[in-house]
């Protein structure tokens, strides 16, 4: 199992200098002159010179990725061109909301998903299964503008029952981790069901039906185990998805996570800061990944055996 | 003479399939005695494995055991018990073992669990009572190094240790009866050899009652006293194991014996029975053989014999030939 951590592990590497490597060239290819940016349209050609120079900017391109590399390995991702703050602090400081929303989210997905699924699975055909499955459908396929805007309707501006946006407690939660974990839980849900029903036809379940255990300990126990495997990775996959997919929930509810903060950035051509969300966003995503990998190890013996 | 353990009278279980009625097992009837082994033969697809599962009501949808079928069991009307009632009966008083050894154990639980498990529920042992019972167990089947396997998984074992596993799990709790659907069939020879030993040695120790399916008449010789031949959901020929083989009352009982390999002289084709069984859902009118039969004669096609009681104990539903 420790050789499995060790590698697993070691492949987070190559993962972000390949992102890291990504970002820098996206950010260096898109027009607009970042000493223009920030000294203004009345500097002089002198002025933004000398700044080109002081940023790195004249130097060559391999030089400029090795000194970004460098310095972001040292935590330093610059500083913002609006705020003059460096980009690591204002990253780190809305990277708590928008981890707040995802793990909401998934938790939301997860509590749903799951059951329904394996009760689907279970009295396949029944009424109940044919509702989970339209549910699913509409979860899968609700645009989540679309569906934030109609919850924010429903609940916050005609019932009344909860604040329409910003973050402020716990009620503020609720609407922006049910937009994004709709689809989460509508894949949850068919991902769990089509499990369950695939190791319902296992021998091994007949096996437990013959050994004379109570059919409740046959599903939840025996099948429920094996049919959790792949679901597990859905959901991690999910998981890493919801944090970058943030953007739009935090957007249509005024959420002050690091998606949103992206987005102002993009809007106001902040690019260091646009760039140090982006790094920090995909290095959650590849720990959180890293994460669901070894929990999956945890769950599957035959992995586990494989590195022992 | 020991007591009857199993004792199934007309037991009927049809298939209720989109594309009509199935009739897997269509009025069989048998018994086996403590301590002794029925074997039960046919080609694949005769309604073995669902004599077996109707027995253990374990026959899964759409099928359904018909009203007026009976199974007698150790003094209790099987059919008749609520499913509560029946959980008791199911790997504890009844076993039944798989052809599948590789796919019959759950992968994510170790094989001391899988054993333990049963001895938990049935016979109300602790954790560490059922593991000190699993490790004893499989010693008795023959697993080399018991300690170390009972905290195993399933994929690190070989199929015959698989198998292994398997009959110690259904040996767990003593049965009065065990049901071998095909045990050995996916093993190879030196392998299916420990594992009949096995269970022979068990049943000869403790007067255990087994039924054994299987499709390999070699092992019916070996192992069984009585034999039931089972064609299109229904037995054919049904006797002591060495009367049926010298002379086989059913001409499908000696089309099967034909096709046994000899192990005289070179390996030729051997004469199989021409055709195959017919599909449940389209059975010819008269003998359910005679299609197949080279015996046939006009009245095989229009009347379906009886399973008849010889004077000799020997079971036989044919038209006397001649
Ligand atoms: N789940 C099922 N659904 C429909 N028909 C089935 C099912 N299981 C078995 N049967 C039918 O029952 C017949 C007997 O099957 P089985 O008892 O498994 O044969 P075997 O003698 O090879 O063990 C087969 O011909 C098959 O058509
Ligand atoms: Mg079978």
């Amino acid at each position: 199992m420790r050789r499995y951590v060790v590698r697993r592990v070691l492949l987070v590497i190559p993962v972000m200098l390949g992102v890291s490597l990504i970002v820098f060239l996206l950010m260096h290819f898109t027009p607009g002159d970042p000493a223009l940016l920030m000294l203004g349209e009345r500097a002089t050609e002198e002025q933004l010179q000398l700044l080109r120079q002081e940023m790195g900017l004249l130097e060559p391109l391999p030089v400029q990725y090795a000194r970004f590399l460098g310095a972001a390995l040292q935590g330093d991702l610059g500083r913002s061109y609006r705020s003059g703050r460096p980009v690591m602090t204002e990253v780190l400081s809305r990277l708590p909301a928008t981890a707040e929303l995802a793990v909401a989210a998934v938790v939301i997905a997860v509590l749903i998903g799951v059951p329904v699924g394996v009760l689907s699975a279970v009295k396949q055909y029944s009424l109940l299964d044919n509702a989970g499955m339209l549910l699913a459908l509409l979860g899968a396929s609700l645009p989540s503008f679309w569906l934030g805007l109609m919850l924010m309707l429903l609940f916050a501006v005609n019932l009344g029952w909860l604040p329409p946006s910003g973050r402020d407690g716990l009620s503020s939660l609720v609407l922006p981790a049910l937009t994004l974990g709709a689809g989460a839980a509508a894949l949850i849900t068919r991902m769990t069901r089509s499990s369950m029903l695939e190791v319902i036809n296992q021998d091994y379940v007949r096996t437990a039906r013959a050994k004379g255990l109570p059919e409740k300990t046959v599903i939840y126990s025996h099948a429920f185990r094996n049919a959790l495997l792949p679901v597990v990775t859905v959901i991690g996959l999910q998981f890493g998805a919801l944090l970058g997919g943030a953007v739009i929930t935090e957007t249509v509810f005024a959420w002050p996570g690091a998606g949103r903060l992206a987005v102002e950035a993009i809007r106001a051509k902040d690019y260091p800061v646009v760039q140090g969300a982006v790094l920090m966003l995909a290095f959650a995503f590849a720990i959180v990944n890293l994460l669901v990998d070894l929990l999956y190890a945890f769950l599957n013996p035959r992995i586990r055996a494989r590195y022992k | 003479m020991a007591d009857t353990v199993l004792s199934i009278e007309n037991l009927r279980t049809h298939f209720y399939t989109r594309d009509g009625v199935v009739p897997a097992v269509d009025g069989v009837s048998l018994s086996v005695r403590g301590g002794e082994t029925l074997a039960i033969v046919g080609e694949s697809g005769c309604g073995k494995s669902v004599t077996a599962l109707s027995v253990m009501r374990l026959v899964p949808a759409p099928g359904r055991v018909l009203a007026g079928s009976r199974v007698y069991f150790a003094g209790l009307d099987l059919l008749a018990l609520s499913e509560r009632e029946m959980r008791t009966v199911r790997g504890n008083k009844a076993a039944m073992i798989f052809q599948e050894p590789l796919t019959s154990l759950n992968p994510v639980f170790t094989i001391g669990r899988q054993i333990g498990e049963s001895l938990r529920l049935h016979k109300g042992l602790g954790k560490k009572a059922a593991r000190e019972k699993s490790v004893e167990l499989l010693a008795r089947v023959g697993m080399p190094q018991p300690e170390r396997i009972v905290d195993e998984y399933p994929h690190a074992l070989s199929g015959g240790m698989r198998q292994r596993a398997m009959i110690a799990m259904a040996l767990s709790c003593g049965p009065r009866l065990l049901i071998a659907d095909e045990p050995t069939t996916a093993l190879d020879v030196t392998v299916q050899a420990q594992i009949l030993e096995v269970i022979r040695e068990l049943r000869d120790g403790s007067g255990m009652a087994v039924m054994l399916i299987t499709h390999n008449l070699g092992l019916v010789a070996e192992m069984a006293g009585r034999v039931a031949v089972m064609y299109a959901g229904k037995i054919v020929e049904q006797g002591e194991v060495s009367a049926v083989f010298d002379s086989p009352g059913h001409p499908y009982t000696e089309g099967l014996l034909n096709s046994l390999p000899r192990l005289t002289g070179r390996t030729e084709r051997l004469p199989a029975i021409p055709g195959v069984v017919p599909h449940p859902a389209c059975l010819p009118a008269g003998c359910l053989f005679e299609p197949r039969c080279a015996k046939a004669a006009e009245r095989c096609r229009v009347e379906r014999p009886e399973l008849l009681l010889r004077p000799d104990g020997r079971q036989i539903s044919c038209w006397p030939q001649n």
